[in-house]
């Protein structure tokens, strides 16, 4: 392989890397002012480290969840996944919503 | 901590790797090392303790074992060491299974049951003891010398892309790797096991996930009213999410050990593409088999055997164990069985009546057989398992129970996906994606599909509460 090919395949795995941190920046740092979810959402609180919740197995229970709340683009993805299971299977997946013949009705 | 949650994907992985590449070449290991007890510390923050401390006294058995001249006692050090290991892993797997059976029979002349607390079992502890055996029966076979540092060792046994599910690595498989990966460590490498990784985490996420939802709906009725192709549906979408789900995680596995440097051994090789059993078992979970093979099958004589019963016999027990190494219940032990059975009827007279009907029927034979097989594995209740598999073949087409276009098509993709390989082209098509090298375009090309399936993946973990790994519970 060339030497400029090495240096395509560094960027490329740079740009890979970045994509995979891409969520963390956007969290700590607001990068793209996103829409939140509609709804009536409880998203769990960041939790205290402790060795008795380390060693009891509750500290990485409750941190687990807080980050897959709250990690960056979740409202993006949790959207994305919806319009897939519309668009391709005419399926509503968001809570409160149903499908009728020619729309959609949001049901509060 | 599992590969495909969002801890891992989007926090674990990206300040590993970040780690792992800036720090200088001498302390690659530590770092792998201390990300992999916090890996397994997450998940089982006690049982670190377990491994810590039998590893230490593993490693020292065999360097007593390396440096003595006395047969007997580098006998009688191989013989501590993998009592040591099979204890441990007979204690915390099977006690709760032996003292129920043993409370059972009690029972039958009523006489009380033995008080016993039950043992919660270590993840990943079928994995990593028979990795210890290699590691002391390598040593004792002067198969590999063993290694100088106990960190190395640590290392060994506790990598955490294989830690916990697999694939099953030989010591002398790995021994080289641990202390020199420089050929190994390279851009290309990088790249190819980051699409690995993410071609293993759509099979699990996007595949077997979806198909393990339907499963477990359909296995959660009465086996009584179930109709007979909602039944068939049931154990097909079983069939493919295990295949999907135990793949995707070694492909997982395989794609991680690649981006930093090791190269593992293959776990899976189209296994319903097989036209027998014994070569369902070359292609199903090899690193397992190989080990049964090479630690249990050899020993036992093997096919070197005087008799052509006591090679039967030899074959048929090593999948009893094996049975058996998937947990410590009957029907996993009936599983076995099954296997075995087939494996020894196919050595008898099977494999010549195959050679005559050709690979298509052979490919439906041999994928009938396993799908039957996964009833016993899927259902631990044997009587339930004889119902489901009654309501099979009741032919009862009354109220069928009606399944949804997304259903279908992540059915018909896992069909399409697990059996491509018998054609030629699907065959070419695997070769060329999985071992040929990448040209530069291509790896642009897989760069955009890997992002798009990760976003796929994420997304779908994001909104999906159905995340589980079968092969967690071994």
């Amino acid at each position: 392989m060339s030497n400029t090919s090495k240096i395509y395949l560094r960027l490329l795995s740079v740009c890979l890397f970045c994509i995979l941190t891409l969520p963390y920046l956007q969290k700590t740092f607001n990068l793209i002012e996103l829409k939140p979810l509609k709804g009536d959402i409880s998203l769990t609180e960041d939790t205290i480290f402790s060795l008795r919740g380390w060693f009891s197995g509750k500290y990485q229970e409750k941190k687990e969840k807080y980050l897959n709340e709250s990690f960056g683009f979740r409202s993006t993805m949790v959207r994305l996944n919806n319009q897939i299971a519309f668009s391709f299977f005419n399926k509503a997946k968001a809570n409160g919503v149903i499908i009728g013949r020619r729309t959609r009705f949001v049901l509060y | 901590m599992v590969f495909s949650s969002i801890v891992f994907i989007l926090y674990f992985l990206p300040i590993f790797i970040f780690t792992y590449y800036i720090v200088d070449k001498k302390f690659k290991n530590i770092v792998i090392l201390l990300f992999s007890i916090f890996f397994y510390s997450w998940g089982a923050p006690r049982f670190i303790f377990v491994i810590l401390g039998t590893t230490f006294l593993d490693f020292h058995l065999v360097q007593l074992m390396s440096k003595t001249k006395k047969n007997l006692h580098r006998i009688l050090m191989l013989t501590l060491s993998v009592s040591i290991n099979l204890g441990l892993l007979f204690y915390f797997k099977y006690s709760n299974f032996f003292i129920e059976n043993i409370n059972t029979f009690l029972s039958i002349f009523g006489i009380n049951g033995v008080h016993w607390t039950k043992l919660i079992l270590p993840i990943g502890i079928s994995f990593y003891t028979f990795e210890t055996i290699t590691y002391v029966v390598d040593v004792y076979r002067r198969v590999h010398k063993p290694l100088v540092n106990f960190w190395d060792y640590q290392l060994y046994i506790i990598l955490y892309p294989k830690l916990i599910a697999g694939p099953i690595i030989r010591y002398h498989q790995l021994a080289d790797q641990i202390t020199d990966r420089s050929k190994n460590e390279n851009i290309d490498s990088i790249l190819t096991g980051f699409y690995r990784f993410i071609i293993g985490l759509s099979k699990k996420v996007l595949i077997a996930n979806q198909l393990g939802l339907q499963a477990d709906a359909i296995f959660s009725m009465n086996y009584l009213t179930i109709d007979t192709y909602t039944a068939w549906i049931g154990i097909l979408s079983y069939t493919f999410q295990i295949y999907f789900d135990f793949c995707g995680y070694s492909d997982m596995a395989i794609g991680l050990g690649k981006m930093i440097g090791f190269r593992f051994p293959e776990n899976f090789n189209n296994p319903y593409i097989s036209q027998s059993i014994t070569e369902f078992w070359r292609r199903w979970h090899i690193s397992l088999g190989n080990w049964m093979r090479n630690y249990l099958y050899i020993p036992l004589g093997g096919n070197k055997v005087n008799t052509k019963s006591r090679l039967y016999f030899n074959l048929w027990f090593v999948f009893l164990a094996s049975g058996l190494w998937h947990g410590a219940s009957w029907s996993f032990v009936l599983w076995g069985a099954y296997h075995g059975i087939f494996l020894v009827l196919e050595r008898a007279f099977l494999l010549k009546l195959y050679a005559r009907i050709g690979k298509i029927p052979c490919i439906i034979i041999t994928f009938f057989i396993v799908i039957i097989g996964w009833i016993f594995f899927r259902i631990e209740n044997l009587n339930d398992a004889l119902i489901f598999l009654q309501r099979m073949f009741a032919f009862d087409f009354i109220n069928v129970r009606v399944f949804d276009t997304e259903f279908y098509t992540f059915f018909i993709l896992a069909v399409l996906f697990s059996f491509m390989a018998s054609i030629k082209w699907g065959q070419v098509l695997q070769d060329k994606f999985y071992f040929d090298a990448y040209s530069l375009p291509r790896h642009f090309a897989i760069s955009a599909l890997s992002i798009v399936l990760l976003i796929l993946s994420v997304s779908s973990i994001t909104a999906f509460g159905f995340n589980p790994f079968i092969y967690f519970r071994f």
